[in-house]
Parts: structure tokens; sequence; C-alpha cells
């Protein structure tokens, strides 16, 4: 399928004349590469030839992300799970064992309560 | 996020890292490369990249202005291409415009993120200020006429908006025909009709005297 090209006019360049030495520019332009883009081009294309040493990876950065991302979790998890299995604090255990204690000694011991009601604590008291 | 040369239609995955493995070789330098309709099809992928390599730099300096940034667009698309050898010959051609295509507009983006684009239109990485040229040749005055030529040429085209740049020189200094212009630039071929026209437009009342 060709391109519409408007018919040309007295002394009007034609598209085709246009293309043409437009064209002819543009070889001669691709011919006339500077020494040293020839010998980047030839190099690039030997460059080629050589094998990949690994495949590529496109975004390695999506990788490193992923592992730092694991290792945070990891740590996280690690320092919450070793806090849940710590025991309380020693000072508050000992009080509410030792008031634990006394308690169950009073209820043991109901003739303590029979001895405070008794004659002998009052005058014990009044000495 | 994948760059827009990822996206090439109907591309099968390119194993692009066996593929270079496989030996290259070279066309003479000073052969002008064979372009649609003018000589047989390369026999091998990597004659074909080799005889397109010239034209292909020119294409990727006029749409980049920068000559590291061309030479390094017009490799990483032949490395692509070598992911593309068990493809049909005559597919090749439109294929590869359009994988250097995408990977130009890669790096048109990425300069723009780097505000290159503040740099003067025609000055190049190594500070010469022209497009690339021999520095000398058999007739020196035919060369530097040819040098003028092909500099105001090319500043007219780098002016053009992109894709009215991309259709002309595919369609016309490239020689593809209607449909693989089309599908080297993905888009239609009243597209491409409509940026061929609006470019010669405005490159003829530029270029009065190119005939």
């Amino acid at each position: 399928m060709s391109d519409y090209k408007r018919p040309p006019r007295a002394g009007v360049v034609s598209d085709d004349d246009f293309d043409r030495a437009l064209r002819a520019r543009h070889r001669d332009a691709a011919a006339s590469l500077s020494p040293r883009v020839q010998a980047q081009l030839q190099q690039r294309l030997r460059a080629l030839r050589m094998p990949a040493p690994f495949p590529r990876q496109r975004h390695p950065a999506w990788g490193l992300a992923l592992a730092c991302s694991l290792a945070l979790v990891m740590v996280v998890g690690i320092h919450r799970r070793a806090t849940r299995d710590l025991p309380g604090p020693p000072v508050a255990a000992t009080s509410n064992t030792d008031a634990n204690e006394l308690v169950a000694t009073l209820d043991e011991a109901p003739d303590l309560y029979l001895w405070l009601a008794s004659d002998d604590a009052n005058n014990m008291l009044s000495e | 996020m994948h760059s827009d040369a990822d996206r090439a239609p109907h591309l099968p995955s390119a194993n692009v890292g066996a593929a270079a493995s496989a030996a290259i070789e070279p066309a003479p330098p000073d052969r002008w490369p064979p372009v649609a309709g003018d000589e047989p099809a390369p026999a091998t992928l990597e004659q074909f990249l080799s005889g397109i390599s010239a034209r292909a730099f020119r294409f990727a300096e006029l749409g980049l202005r920068q000559r590291e940034d061309a030479l390094d667009a017009v490799q990483d698309a032949m490395m692509r291409m070598l992911g593309y050898r068990e493809r049909p010959s005559a597919e090749w051609t439109p294929l590869f415009w359009s994988i250097l295509r995408r990977r130009i507009v890669d790096v048109q983006r990425r300069s723009a993120f780097r505000l290159r684009w503040l740099q003067p239109a025609t000055t190049h990485a190594d500070g010469d200020g022209a497009v690339d040229w021999i520095d000398s040749g058999p007739d020196p005055s035919r060369q530097q006429d040819n040098h003028e030529a092909y500099a105001r040429m090319a500043t007219a085209l780098s002016a053009l908006p992109r894709r009215q740049r991309e259709a002309f020189s595919l369609r016309v200094l490239e020689e593809l025909d209607v449909a693989q212009t089309a599908q080297a630039m993905g888009c239609s071929e009243g597209s491409v009709k409509t940026h061929l026209s609006r470019a010669r437009d405005t490159l003829k009342r530029q270029l009065e005297d190119f005939r």
C-alpha cells in the first residue's frame, strides 16, 4: 500500500524528488560515520558474541528489598516472642507471694482468732 | 516497572543470553546496507544487524542528539534482536525498528528526567556541536558540502514532533512500506500517512533547496 503524494505543481519540487534527495543525503550520512563511531559500533557488535556470564536480572533491587523485608520481619518476630516469654517483675511477684502466704496461714490457723478474742490477749495488752 | 522497550507487540519471550553467544559476522564498513527491495535479505541475523547498524545509529542520533546515548540505544536494540533470531527474516526489519524506536523513547524519558533537554539541541556529548561525520575523505570539498547538507537535514528532522520524525525516517529514509512502518510505530496505517504528510510539508518548507 502506498501513501498519497500530491501531484507536483510548476516550479515546486515533487514529493518523490524531495524524498529521493533526502534519502540520498541519508545514505551519504550512514556511509560517512566517523572512524570513532564506526569502531564503537563494531566493538558493540563484537560484544554481542560474548556469552552472558549469568542471566540478566532486570530488577535486582526488588530481590534485595525482599530479602531485607524478610530479615526485618524475622527480627521483629523473634524479639516479640522473646518479650512475651519473659517472667514478670520480681518485686511484684514477691509481694503477691507474701500476702498469699499470710492469708493462707490465717486460714489454716483459726486458733489465732480465738486467742485474740480471749482474756489472755486482753491482759497482755493491758500489761 | 517495565521499560517501553519491553512492550514490543507480538514478540515471544527472548532468550537473549543464549542467543548472544552466537557468532557475529561484521559487514564491510563501507558497504551501503541493504534496504527493502534493494538487495536480497541477509542470511543470518548477525549479517542483518551488521548491515543495519550505521543507519540505526543515524536514526537514534536524530532522536537522541547524543552520540553515546545513540550508541547505547543501538546496542541495546541489537541485544534484544538476538532473542528473535528464530523469527522469519522478513520480520526482522520492522521488528528491529520497533525495538529501537521504543528504546529511544525510553532514553528520551530518562534524559528528560535528567533535564538534559535544557542543553542546546545540536550539542553532542563530546562538545563538537554537530552530527557525527567522517573527518577526511577522497574529496574534502564534497565531504564538507555533504556534511553541511546533512546537518541541515538532521536539524530539521530533529525539530519535528517525534511521531512525524519516526514516520518520515522509516517510510522515506529506510524505505519501509506503509504496513511495516505502521508495525514498527505501533499505530495504524492511516496514522502513518498523516504523520508522513505533515512531516513532508514541514520539511519541504525548511529544506526548499533539497532536490
